[in-house]
């Protein structure tokens, strides 16, 4: 028995050193949490339950106002890229899964493999994209659509957003069992009609995928930099709000957390304690919705 | 494209003078995404390993629901307390202390709140990690169990036993860590608020403010149309962070697990 | 049973997430033999056999009272260190599973190495030689030991997993089905070389299989519902059975 003593003593000690190391890894993200929590909630009571309507207060003024433009933006942004998001993830991921003929099975193949890539590229450059797509469509029809515009933005979500919600979707159409996939070809049905049948038969997972597009949604800043923009107003509801700046509950945390005054950084808590009771609000969901599979 | 390549080489930055070059942005991303990477490699394996193969069943899910919190935490967020929380914290415990020490003329001197290249690469790991650690997990979990049994069978200890399952499964940690490094290549909102978004000629020193490439398109977009090359310089940023991206993308389909 | 017994298990009663799998086990096996626990599937024959080297452990919720005793030692005993027992005993899986990401040698080589069996390289060369030269493996592979262990056929990989067990000295070697995924050919090997391996240590075999328990062993277990139903010569099983069951399966009308 060489040396099994040493050896015992120092799967001891690694295991303890691992252990350590992750605690550590565990504490910025507890400290997080916290922090934001705490400061959130101390700023949200000096104006509870204004802060959540009130427009925020004009430079130099010590009122605390509130983050009532960001939360509406957030929804109207949110409400107009999701069903689209949705609609192109579930068509598409249909037609990869169910693929009939070689072609249509390479088509997928290509999709998947983009759609991957495509979710590892920085969000920033699909920003970057839509503001210089928009210029050259300006240029070369000699009009005019604004580069800063709630347009852009709901575009710039949809890039993003959509892959994730396509994976999830295609993850799901794939997991169906083959006997159930072939009880349900055999019904003699269309196309469409089965592939009605099997969406039916992912209900739970999309609801999944849902949650997880609208997470990636809320959670999006640095497309909308150059996109959204941003906006201090509540959005006018008229038919020329696809063509303003409209501001989010992310560009408004980046904004005034940068800001020179200490109520507009105040604000930004408040936002960011906002957004987080979303996104875990959310992140909940996806859980138990992904458990029941 | 009037400078050419040259705008990759210079380290000046002036819109006046219509003078543009993405050098310290380049260096900056490198080096914050590699620092980042380098404890996240070591964060996301123990992590990982401590959840996988040491924790008790109750525990175990407790910390894994954490983590997969941590990952779902939009990154704005981590960068608001990035600024406020994390900077000033690294400035006083770690940057002035190694200041005092002398070595400023190696590793610059931080400002203000700390915001620099060093807060920056500190955020990161923390954001990558949990996302590294998904995947490690993935990979350790995968490992069958007739694999397991013959590495206990031949006598090895807990920890011997571990290093060999990381031998294993080396092949999704490192595209766990291709994966991540992109991600910290790419992060925009959060880095653009801990860097400092600075030009100095110290653009290679941790402590000092300084730019990446992401967050030096987030920093100048706003007046980059008064001017007339501006927009296309950022272009060129953008196109450089694109290639970047696209590199890393292909070395995970390469070398990586197939996913 | 003449001989001495190598291992004795008494009373041992295995309970996997509240199931009974083992149902009061006694058993002698002797010294330098191949002992073999035949038995239909989900008789418990491979929870047996995993009880011995304690790689049980690695399962969750399992609960474990009597005792296994191997060459003088008390596996169960908290006193026991399980690394400790699982030198004395060696194991070889139904799936031929070398290391993939390790070449012939290494994969031989690892128990030895970081067990520490040997002081020098050259020691450690000679151990793997000896090693892949008792599992019939060396003249195949001596030219290509750094070579993935992947690279080779089934039949080779099972031997190379034999040998990677041999190569750690034990006293006891316990083999799960080892045949059960390869083609007649390479089982007929592996069968000639288990009875060769007796020479040098006991080997505890485990089978669903009535004509391979035949072919190789001196001693059989008949198991069946997590109790030994009747042990006995390979002669005295075969030929005349006492329990019923045991002369149905090996007649061929169960299992």
């Amino acid at each position: 028995m060489r040396g099994l003593g040493i050896r015992k003593l120092k799967s001891y000690l690694m295991i303890s050193l691992i252990t350590t190391v992750s605690v550590l890894a565990l504490i910025p993200i507890f400290h997080l949490i916290t922090s934001v929590t705490l400061k959130g909630v101390e700023v949200i009571s000096r104006n509870f339950p204004n802060i959540f309507f009130d427009v925020r207060p004009i430079p130099g003024s010590k009122e605390v106002g509130g983050i009532g433009p960001y939360i509406v933006g957030t929804l109207i942004i949110t409400s107009l890229s999701i069903p689209i998001t949705l609609t192109i993830s579930v068509l598409a991921s249909l037609y990869s899964s169910e693929a009939l003929s070689r072609f249509e099975r390479s088509i997928g193949k290509y999709t998947r493999l983009f759609t991957h890539m495509l979710i590892e590229f920085p969000t920033i450059i699909i920003g970057l994209t839509v503001y210089g797509l928009l210029t050259s469509i300006n240029n070369l029809f000699n009009i005019n659509i604004p580069r800063f515009s709630l347009l852009a933005g709901t575009l710039a979500l949809i890039i993003i957003v959509t892959p994730y919600v396509y994976s999830q979707v295609e993850d799901a159409l794939k997991s169906i069992p083959s006997h159930v996939r072939e009880a349900v070809y055999s019904l003699g049905v269309t196309r469409v009609k089965a592939a009605y049948i099997l969406l039916r038969y992912i209900k739970p997972a999309l609801y999944a995928s849902i949650t997880i597009g609208v997470f990636r949604t809320i959670s999006e800043t640095a497309a909308l930099l150059f996109t959204a923009f941003g906006s201090d107003h509540y959005p006018i509801l008229d038919s020329q709000i696809l063509f303003r700046p409209i501001g989010t509950l992310t560009l408004a945390i980046y904004n005034f957390a940068l800001s020179p005054y200490e109520n507009w950084i105040d604000l930004s808590w408040v936002a960011a304690f906002t957004l987080l009771v979303m996104s875990t609000t959310l992140f909940v969901i996806s859980k138990v919705l992904s458990r029941g599979r | 494209m009037r400078d050419g390549f040259s705008i990759v080489l210079k380290t000046s930055w002036n819109p006046v003078k219509e003078d543009y070059g993405i050098l310290p942005a380049i260096v900056g991303t490198i080096i914050s995404a590699s620092i980042a990477l380098a404890l996240a490699l070591v964060l996301s394996v123990s992590t990982s390993v401590l959840i996988v193969e040491v924790l008790p069943r109750r525990l175990r899910s407790l910390a894994e629901v954490l983590v997969d919190l941590a990952a779902a935490i939009p990154s704005v967020i981590y960068g608001l307390w990035g600024l406020y929380i994390l900077s000033p914290f690294l400035k006083e415990f770690v940057m002035d202390r190694v200041v005092e020490l002398g070595l400023g003329g190696i590793f610059g001197y931080p400002r203000g709140l700390g915001t620099s290249i060093f807060s920056a690469s500190i955020l990161l790991s923390i954001m990558i990690t949990p996302f590294a650690a998904s995947i490690i997990r993935v990979g350790l979990r995968s490992i069958p169990i007739h694999i397991k049994e013959v590495l206990a069978s031949l006598a090895l200890t807990k920890w011997e036993v571990i290093v060999m399952e990381l031998k294993y499964i080396r092949r999704t940690i490192f595209t766990a860590l291709a994966v991540a490094y992109g991600r910290a290549v790419g992060e925009t909102a959060a880095v653009a608020m801990v860097v400092g978004n600075t030009l100095t000629t110290d653009f290679f020193k941790v402590f000092s403010p300084g730019y990446t490439i992401s967050s030096l398109i987030a920093d100048q977009y706003p007046n980059a149309e008064a001017y007339t090359y501006m927009v296309s310089a950022l272009f060129t940023a953008g196109l450089f962070l694109f290639m970047l991206s696209l590199v890393i993308n292909v070395l995970v389909m390469i070398y990586g697990e197939k996913r | 049973m003449s001989r001495d017994p190598i291992i004795i298990i008494n009373d041992l009663r295995v309970r996997i997430g509240g199931k009974e799998i083992l149902k009061g086990v006694n058993l002698k096996v002797p010294k330098n033999c191949v002992f073999t626990i035949m038995g239909p599937s989900g008789s418990g024959k491979s929870t047996l056999l995993r009880s011995i080297n304690r790689i049980l452990d690695l399962y969750d919720d399992v609960e474990v009272s009597g005792d296994v005793v191997v060459d003088g030692v008390s596996v169960y005993d908290p006193k026991t260190d399980p690394i400790y027992v699982r030198r004395l005993v060696g194991m070889v899986f139904q799936i031929p599973n070398p290391l993939p990401h390790l070449t012939i040698y290494e994969n031989v080589a690892l128990g030895p190495k970081i067990n520490r069996l040997v002081r020098s390289r050259r020691e450690l060369d000679e151990l793997v030689r000896w090693a892949l030269e008792k599992a019939y493996l060396w003249d195949e592979v001596k030219d290509r030991l750094h070579v993935p262990a992947v690279k080779l056929s089934g039949g080779q990989q099972q031997r190379l997993c034999i040998a990677r067990a041999l190569a750690m000295r034990p006293k006891v070697i316990l083999m799960d089905e080892p045949t059960s995924n390869l083609d007649p050919v390479a089982t007929s090997k592996i069968e000639e070389l288990i009875i060769e391996l007796k020479n040098y240590l006991t080997v505890v075999l485990v089978t669903h299989n009535p004509f391979q328990a035949s072919r190789v062993s001196d001693y059989v277990a008949f198991m069946y519902d997590g109790t030994i139903l009747e042990v006995g010569s390979v002669d005295e099983i075969f030929t005349k059975p006492k329990n019923k069951y045991t002369e149905m399966y090996v007649t061929g009308r169960m299992g």
